[in-house]
């Protein structure tokens, strides 16, 4: 039963970690950007969210907070993005990073360090129970809402123009703009669809990891990894990566508990070795 | 339609076109030849607005000032482009690289008595309506080229820029695509500039030509004379 436990721990761990890494693979497809404030709009949906459901209610705010940060990740684009586009992906990871840190920075000035608690909706607290085996009935609410967001995001990219054009700036950001579409509303779109859902990832998390100003670190680097392994763009391929990741972390507590912040980073460079563009890419980060 | 006043183009510090004046005018069919580096293609990319390469001068088309603008306004104001490299999207299959080149409504091109779309790029390169599903990456040449031109030909352009169309291509291959070229052209009435390193198969169907090395144009006039001068032809073949 404990194996059981952690498996569906980290199937739901891995359904979120793709669901952040969606936004984070369609930017750094559109746009060329390494987008490391990619974790900090994931930390804006949970303080957002902590803020306004005690006011609001918890509906209304997990309504509410992810479009307040669309709206960041609208400003970032403009303000900050924008100024590294076709310069040397460095230069678009330390901005991002830079900004990143001054926000974490500003909202532990704001919210002060301490960890904030959630409490999980009323229609999705409690357990449930198979037999002998018992699951929290909110990391399966969880699960379904990533699901539903992986299953929107694909349903964007692949049966909509807006997507075949998210996918054919991906590969070749000049010939987009030669065919007449506009490729600076396409990055700002992009931008705000993957805010809105790094936000949502927030609010979900919230109660189970609690709301603290350093969260959003915990989502980076793992998104990173799944793109690098999932393959650059691919729905599917962030899935795979996503499942594969949390279920390493989730799995690794239980085979070597003191190196299971490593064994992502393990399996990610076994995974590159062997498919260099990860598992469903077509091209890889620096292509 | 189209006219050049003064241009220049610069990669960094290089300077590849030279105070390059030329014209385009409605409904013509003109030839822009060159030797690999004359700056033909640079210039295609300065008329789509692509950066690089830098440019300075003045850049007219159907009117209007369009040195600078993003290119995709300049392809909405119905300027297309077949590139050289093809630039297919391989990871969407060829019926959706196809509907790519479809603008929004009220942008295409205007003017034309009949518009290209879906249908008619599946009549003049039925081997696209067999191949629709397939994904990009899995075209050979013929089939790309004949993508690129299908693709390009959904926005109802004004212009159509071609770009070497029959590079790289079985020489069976590139005689049909340039059939092709041709039958389109006058089916839709479309004023067409095709680069070329050299193309006699071309030389009868086209109103006027130029000749460009190192980035100037060194030869202006009717393709009749360029057909007579063994001399500029050979230099243009590398052979001269």
């Amino acid at each position: 039963m404990l194996i059981l436990s952690l498996i569906l721990n980290g199937i739901v761990l891995g359904l979120v970690y793709a669901a952040v890494a969606l936004g984070f693979s369609l930017v750094l497809g559109v746009s060329g950007v390494i987008n490391f404030s990619h974790g900090i709009t994931f930390t804006f949906g949970a303080y957002f969210f902590w803020v306004l459901y005690k006011v609001i209610g918890y509906v209304p705010a997990m309504i509410l907070s992810p479009i307040l940060v669309a709206c960041i990740g609208y400003l970032v684009e403009r303000l900050i993005i924008r100024r590294v586009y076709g310069q040397d992906p460095l230069f678009g990871l330390l901005i991002t990073l830079g900004f990143a840190i001054a926000m974490e920075e500003l909202i532990r000035m704001i919210f002060g360090p301490a960890a904030h608690n959630v409490d999980p909706p009323s229609f999705a607290s409690g357990i449930i129970i198979f037999g002998d085996f018992v699951y929290s009935q909110y990391r399966l609410f969880i699960a379904a809402v990533a699901l539903a967001m992986i299953a929107a995001t694909w349903l964007i990219t692949e049966r909509s123009n807006f997507g075949a054009v998210v996918k054919a700036g991906m590969f070749d950001h000049e010939m987009v703009g030669a065919l007449g579409h506009n490729l600076f509303r396409l990055r700002i779109y992009v931008m705000v669809l993957g805010s809105f859902a790094a936000g949502l990832a927030g609010i979900l998390a919230a109660p189970i990891w609690s709301v603290k100003s350093g969260m959003g670190n915990a989502i980076l680097m793992p998104s990173f990894l799944i793109v690098l392994m999932g393959g650059l763009g691919s729905i599917t391929g962030t899935l795979i990566g996503g499942l594969l990741v949390g279920l390493c972390i989730s799995l690794g507590t239980l085979v070597a508990p003191r190196y299971v912040d490593i064994m992502p980073f393990l399996l990610m460079g076994v995974i590159v070795y062997f498919w260099p563009r990860g598992l469903m890419g077509q091209q890889n980060i620096i292509e | 339609m189209l006219q050049t006043k003064k241009l220049n183009a610069f990669y960094g510090g290089a300077h590849v076109i030279f105070d390059t004046s030329l014209h385009i005018r409605q409904g013509e069919f003109v030839g822009l030849f060159g030797r690999n580096g004359s700056g033909k293609s640079s210039m295609f990319r300065a008329f789509m607005g692509l950066k690089p390469p830098l440019i300075t001068g003045e850049i007219i088309f159907k009117g209007k000032d369009i040195t600078g603008l993003p290119s995709h306004q300049i392809a909405n104001q119905g300027l297309g482009w077949v590139p050289e490299e093809r630039k297919i999207f391989p990871n969407l299959s060829v019926r959706r690289n196809l509907l790519l080149g479809v603008k929004s409504a009220g942008k295409n091109g205007g003017g034309h008595k009949r518009s290209f779309g879906l249908p008619e790029a599946y009549h003049y390169f039925p081997k696209l309506e067999q191949i629709q599903n397939r994904l990009g990456n899995q075209l050979s040449g013929g089939e790309q080229q004949m993508l690129t031109i299908a693709r390009t030909m959904m926005g109802n352009p004004d212009l159509v820029l071609f770009d070497e169309p029959t590079e790289g291509l079985a020489p069976n291959i590139a005689r049909d695509v340039l059939n092709m070229i041709l039958e389109i052209r006058k089916d839709f009435q479309v004023t067409a500039v095709v680069v070329e390193q050299f193309s006699q198969h071309l030389l009868p169907y086209l109103d006027r030509c130029y000749v460009m090395e190192h980035g100037e144009v060194i030869f202006e006039g009717c393709p009749k004379t360029l057909a007579d001068d063994e001399a500029l032809q050979r230099k243009l073949l590398g052979v001269g």
